[in-house]
């Protein structure tokens, strides 16, 4: 059986025409650059990013079973980081820690202890510019609209061997991240 | 007269550019490590060798004191408030193959810190005893720090040569 076709009004022609700018604007919307976290946006309000440098591990060096051994933010052996925003309208940064309760040697467990004095951050490496936090509860720092828009975060720990901590090598990971709001 | 499209996309670009602003936040996220070595009981730990350096030949009697950067280091870990009973034993002279250049060896230890000007002399040979203090809740507590240095003499005909020993310490408690 023959079809026919009767073509469209003119309305409807510019409805679907329409219809398809439309959809081609969403659509180069959605192939649009990622903003990337890492890219440069340096003084543009609309393109921010973030870096965090590592610039020390937490060492607590050689250590006895049965006696607690404690590394303060302050301590050259605290791990140290460094935090850098550029672009982007806001100087609010929440920094967040993922803390390891233990520390391990194949097996072997040494449980490592954070308090509310086991982090630090500074807008420089002046030791009484240093603001104390807990770093399992992490912070929210605003930095100086006039200055550079970077941090330093230091983070120390408590290390409680047994007496009878079996001998070896110790190690876990702290995990450092920082939101620009 | 605009045509139905222009409009639609006017409309669709109008959109985007009231629609909020994409970067309304930027993160990164690092590790670093922690890391701790233990030693249990009673322990030495070398933490650098005794190094005289380059000593010209000719030069006689090169000492090298506790103090020095090329002194040797050790930790001795164990229990707190034993004492605990050291005996050092040091080569009558290093050597290179052959070659042998005289060396008198020395030491000296400190109960309480990491600080060498603060060490007090022990003998080389016959064995003594230091106590363990504990030092409570700072860095490397239960810990006695001991310092190899020495002497060397070097001859105007010692021959050119990297000249080794091996110093034994040895500790019970």
């Amino acid at each position: 059986m023959p079809r026919s076709y009767a073509p469209a009004s003119p309305t409807v022609r510019a409805a679907v025409r329409g219809a398809l700018a439309a959809l081609l604007s969403l659509a180069l919307l959605a192939h649009a650059r990622p903003l990337d976290a890492q890219g440069e946006g340096q003084g543009d309000p609309n393109h921010s990013s973030v870096t965090v440098s590592r610039l020390g591990d937490l060492v607590f060096g050689l250590v006895v079973g049965g006696a607690s051994v404690v590394v303060r933010p302050d301590d050259p052996a605290a791990a140290h980081f460094e935090v850098r925003v550029r672009g982007g309208p806001s100087h609010v940064v929440t920094l967040t820690i993922a803390l390891p309760a233990a520390l391990l040697s194949g097996p072997d467990r040494l449980p490592v202890r954070f308090d509310a004095n086991s982090a630090a951050w500074a807008t420089s490496d002046a030791p009484d510019a240093r603001t104390a936090f807990d770093p399992a509860r992490g912070t929210t720092v605003t930095l100086d609209q006039r200055g550079p828009k970077s941090l330093l975060v230091w983070i120390g720990g408590t290390l409680e061997p047994m007496q009878a901590q079996p001998s070896g090598d110790y190690s876990a990971l702290i995990a450092l991240s920082a939101v620009e709001n | 007269m605009r045509s139905p499209v222009l409009r639609s996309a006017v409309l669709g670009l109008g959109l985007l550019a009231g629609a909020p602003p994409l970067l309304a936040q930027a993160s990164a996220t690092t590790s670093v490590s922690i890391t701790a070595d233990v030693v249990n009981g009673l322990n030495i730990v070398k933490v650098s060798d005794i190094d005289f350096g380059v000593v010209p030949a000719g030069s006689g009697a090169n000492v090298l004191l506790a103090t020095d950067a090329g002194a040797g280091r050790l930790h001795v870990f164990g229990q707190p408030g034993r004492p605990v009973t050291v005996a050092i034993a040091a080569p009558a002279a290093l050597t290179s193959g052959a070659n042998a250049l005289p060396f008198a060896g020395a030491a000296s230890v400190n109960e309480s810190a990491d600080d060498h000007a603060g060490a007090t002399p022990v003998p080389v040979g016959p064995s003594f005893t230091i106590r363990l203090r504990d030092q409570g809740p700072a860095r490397n507590g239960r810990v006695g720090y001991l310092y190899l240095h020495g002497l060397i003499t070097v001859g105007a005909t010692v021959p050119q040569g990297v000249y080794t020993g091996t110093v034994t310490v040895t500790a019970e408690q």
